[in-house]
């Protein structure tokens, strides 16, 4: 299976989570590290990426990585979907409803997060 | 011998957005079917500042700078170019009847040590919050008037076209010494550990042969190419590099004059402690002057007062265009169709 042409971007091959340089310090977090961004809903892991870009006190992550992407958790584990009336549909493909996991919409992108350092290995 | 003609390409980075349709093209073009082209993007695109790719290929040196040609390194596959790698999908398609009670087997990245990617730091940037900076540089071979590949090949493997100046690796020649790509400053020939040979881009040869642009020009979104011979004063590159004086050469200090020139990025003022603005772009002149110039012998101060030249010719054209007068420089930067960018 020729593996290079999956798009420049993910061939990086794991979710990646951006953060200040402040913030990284402040957290003793570094470059390239695996990091648990967590809440109440729950916990995910995904690589850090520090980039001046981002303001402090916010982190951002691209993508609706798959859920086998991720050492622990899914993109929705901190930010739980909320029902759509389209999702009741039912039985239509992708147009149902499944907590917790993948929804059409899963656009509650915002949420309060903590971030440090996993205890996983990479 | 010197190429009779020389086929050019003007990249306007104000308008690159990363989108890598360059580079997918050039992949599903040339280095997709044959072993061994992993690891190639014979076009890529990276963030600046960066590493870039191969890793740091601005530091490795080449064939103008160093007098012992041995001790130039090579990038090694996996950490330089990033070998790619594939889920175990394989294994998770393949089912060997129905086993209910055994867990369902998910995909997983088979990942190998020091991974690195041909656009490892996307978007990362330097700088502070808000004025924090990146911009996008698209490379492909410059195709140099003063190739030192073709110099450093001791077979005489490498060779430059007379017809239209395109750097080439004859396939059956080259034994795989690796020479050339210690001789490129910019890592821009790649070997193949499988067939034990070097490639590099074409420049789409088969394609300008039949008058028509290389594909990381022509499959460009953003349109950000114009393609055309040196020698030919209607075309698109000539009236940009040598009429309106505004595309620059990457590191022409590595002493190659590389064929490919790009218009350097402006970029919005940045702002000071207090959220007002600056009379500065936020993507430090001193910054841009570090990979652009015109001449070898240029200094760093000459080529940061150049920069600011060819910026203040395209805002000064700009201001032009907005007041409803028209301008050649504005009309060539903004094609509408190929044929106002490709003239080959």
């Amino acid at each position: 299976m020729a593996g290079c042409k999956v798009p420049v971007e993910v061939t990086e091959g794991f979710p990646l989570v951006y953060l200040n340089p402040d913030d990284a310090a402040a957290r003793g977090i570094s470059d390239d590290d695996l990091v648990e961004i967590l809440n109440d809903s729950g916990t995910i892991i995904a690589h850090l990426c520090i980039s001046p870009r981002i303001p402090v006190g916010l982190s951002l992550m691209y993508q609706g990585w798959e859920r086998y992407t991720f050492k622990k958790g899914g993109f929705q584990s901190p930010m739980t979907i909320r029902i759509k009336p389209t999702q009741l549909v039912g039985g239509y493909g992708q147009l149902k409803f499944k907590a917790n996991y993948w929804g059409p919409t899963g656009n509650q992108k915002d949420t309060r997060v903590e971030i440090r350092k996993s205890r996983e290995v990479s | 011998m010197p190429a009779q003609k020389q086929v050019r390409m003007v990249a306007d980075l104000n308008k690159c957005l990363e989108c890598h349709t360059c580079t997918m093209a050039c992949k599903t073009m040339w280095t997709d079917r044959n072993k061994g082209q992993m690891h190639m993007y014979w076009n890529n695109v990276e963030s600046r500042p960066g590493k870039g790719y191969p890793k740091d290929w601005e530091t490795q040196g080449g064939w103008f700078n160093t007098k012992d040609k041995n001790s130039i390194s090579l990038p090694y596959i996996n950490e330089g170019y990033g070998a790619p790698w594939e889920y175990n999908y394989d294994e998770v398609f393949k089912t060997d009847g129905g086993d209910a009670s055994a867990s369902a087997l998910v995909p997983k990245p088979k990942l190998t040590e020091n991974v690195y990617a041909s656009n490892w730091d996307e978007d990362v940037g330097e700088g502070n919050f808000p004025n924090s900076y990146y911009f996008y540089l698209p490379r492909i071979c410059n195709h140099c008037s003063d190739p030192p590949c073709v110099d450093a090949c001791p077979r005489q493997a490498v060779y430059k076209r007379k017809e239209d100046g395109i750097v080439l690796v004859d396939q059956k020649r080259c034994r795989g010494y690796r020479y050339c790509i210690k001789g490129c400053p910019y890592k821009k020939i790649y070997y193949n550990p499988e067939e034990k040979i070097s490639q590099k881009c074409i420049f789409c040869y088969p394609r300008i042969e039949q008058h028509r642009g290389n594909l990381c020009a022509t499959q460009c979104v953003g349109r950000i190419h114009h393609v055309g011979f040196a020698d030919d004063t209607e075309s698109g590159v000539y009236k940009l590099v040598n009429k309106w004086k505004v595309a620059l050469r990457l590191h022409p200090e590595f002493k190659t004059e590389p064929n490919v020139f790009y218009i350097a990025p402006l970029s919005p003022p940045a702002y000071t402690l207090t959220g007002e603005l600056t009379e500065n772009p936020r993507i430090p002149v001193e910054m841009l002057a570090k990979l652009f110039g015109d001449t070898p012998d240029q200094s760093l101060d000459q080529r940061v007062e150049r920069i600011r030249e060819i910026f203040h010719i395209i805002l000064t054209e700009r201001e032009k265009v907005a007041k409803g007068e028209s301008s050649e420089l504005i009309d060539l930067l903004i094609p509408h169709s190929e044929a106002d960018r490709i003239q080959v």
